[in-house]
């Protein structure tokens, strides 16, 4: 009987033989409505893009969502559903370099500091991925009036709606105001640039009037010079997702990107200039991407202690 | 179903299936985390003898209302940020468009199958061309591509009366 759908699937796409053009023929006069609809619906699968939904990740949004469901009419979730997200808020405690209180008032403040790429999530259900080095930190519980976190260091937040309740990041220079979107946020002492993946994020200067709304693609950089808008770096976020474009990139540039996701793994010791990229790369083998970069500018490169040493032939 | 199994099993498709009509991650993703929620604070969904049906429609529901919402919204916003604000139409999205569901259907399959399903909607590759660039054999794209019309043929049956509607047939 499975011998129909390979039939049927052969002669939608115009590779059936003899046999099968009469089986699906046969099919089509017997069940003309189911054929017409499947024909269709085949045809239109060139329309389809799947984005690919990390599951878990949700999974663990929607629990602490439940949690702070006020309204849950049937609150029976099982207590090791609890001691799960328990479990991990005391790994990642464990994991930072130590925890502190940024400020003393306004009730208790949590801080984290990671060594390594973390996740956080927020007490909103909001998740917030800290790069290297980075802090934030955040009040127990946030109020009625506005979700507040403080930043250090650079970390994408995915923030969850909440029009009653904006959500604000200061930095050392900058307050950063949303809504509910996703963007990059990128803190040092000296600078803070903020790029926007989705949404509309406000950013203002601590001092000083100025101000900047941002959309999709828009990046702000606050520094000595003020406050300016520029387009997003086209890998502003590839440090946590691994997806890099280059349009005509130096090389020199474009495996300074590559080292923020896979851990400064590639040393490149030619000083040749003039070498441009074009590429796409998604989460790859490191070893592809160097063979293709070192391939493509007419380098060599040799392994060495884990590391990818580039050079002149 | 264990409540997260059903959430598991049924997350990427509804996500996908957003997606489509709101054209937009972070609300697609919000859209279906409150169908869970309520599915969840209602305490039902043990009694979900068609939980297909049941997601479909209460996601539907909520990605067309968010829509409008957002449009009575725009108007508002722009007054805030005198600034131009790109949104989805809403009129945009048919009624009639059986594409959010065909991507259901296919966020569905199997991860094999479906990824040689949707590779072959590719510049039209032959059988042989998927092979060949999947390095697998053509016996294996065959049978893949098999299962995927026999899954889509029972989804079909399922949902035969919504989708005959919305196709005209």
């Amino acid at each position: 009987m499975d011998d129909i759908h390979e039939a049927l699937v052969h002669f939608f796409s115009g590779e059936a033989d003899d046999l099968q053009i009469k089986k699906a023929i046969k099919f089509k006069k017997k069940n003309p409505e189911e054929y017409a609809l499947l024909s269709k619906l085949w045809d239109r699968r060139k329309e389809i893009s799947i984005v690919d939904r990390d599951s878990h990740l949700a999974w663990e949004r929607l629990l602490s969502r439940i949690e702070t469901n006020k309204s849950i009419k049937n609150p029976v979730i099982p207590i090791f559903r609890y001691w799960r997200q328990l479990a991990a808020a005391v790994v990642l405690i464990a994991s930072t370099i130590g925890w502190y209180n940024f400020i003393g008032n306004a009730g208790k403040w949590d801080s984290i500091e990671v060594a390594s790429k973390e996740r956080v999530i927020l007490p909103d259900g909001s998740t917030v991925y800290l790069n290297e080095g980075a802090s934030i930190s955040f009040p127990e519980g946030f109020n009625d009036k506005q979700r507040e976190v403080k930043l250090r260091g650079e970390a994408f937040f995915n923030v969850v709606k909440d029009e009653s309740r904006p959500f604000t990041i200061s930095t050392s220079s900058t307050k950063v105001k949303v809504l509910g979107t996703s963007f990059n946020v990128n803190a040092t002492n000296s600078f803070t640039e903020v790029s926007v993946k989705e949404g509309i994020v406000e950013v203002k200067q601590t001092t000083g009037n100025e101000r900047v709304i941002l959309t999709e693609g828009l990046a702000a950089i606050s520094n000595e010079y003020g406050l300016n808008k520029k387009s997003a770096d086209a890998n502003f976020d590839s440090w946590k997702t691994g997806l890099f474009f280059f349009e005509e990139t130096e090389l020199q540039d474009a495996v300074k990107s590559l080292n923020t996701f896979y851990d400064d793994k590639i040393v490149l010791k030619s000083t040749t200039s003039g070498c441009n990229l074009t590429a796409k790369f998604n989460v790859d083998e490191l070893t592809v991407i160097v063979e293709i970069l070192t391939h493509a500018c007419g380098l060599e490169v040799k392994e060495m202690g884990g590391k990818f040493i580039i050079e002149e032939k | 179903m264990e409540f997260e199994d059903l959430f598991h099993t049924y997350y990427s498709p509804l996500y996908n299936y957003a997606y489509v009509i709101l054209k937009n991650e972070r609300d697609a993703e919000d859209v279906v985390q409150e169908v869970f929620v309520d599915v969840w604070d209602k305490g039902s969904f043990k009694q979900l003898e068609q939980p297909d049906r049941y997601l479909l429609r209460a996601v539907k529901f909520k990605s067309i209302n968010l829509l409008q919402r957002l449009r009575s919204k725009e108007a508002n916003f722009s007054d805030i940020y005198q600034e131009e604000l790109v949104l989805p139409d809403p009129s945009e999205f048919k009624e009639d468009d059986i594409l959010p569901l065909l991507h259901f259907f296919a966020a569905k399959l199997p991860q094999k199958t479906q990824e040689i399903f949707l590779l072959s909607r590719k510049n039209g590759l032959t059988y042989k061309e998927i092979a060949e660039e999947r390095g697998i054999s053509i016996k294996t794209v065959e049978t893949q591509m098999s299962r995927a019309l026999k899954i889509l043929r029972k989804l079909v049956a399922e949902h035969y009366l919504l989708l005959a509607l919305l196709s005209k047939i």
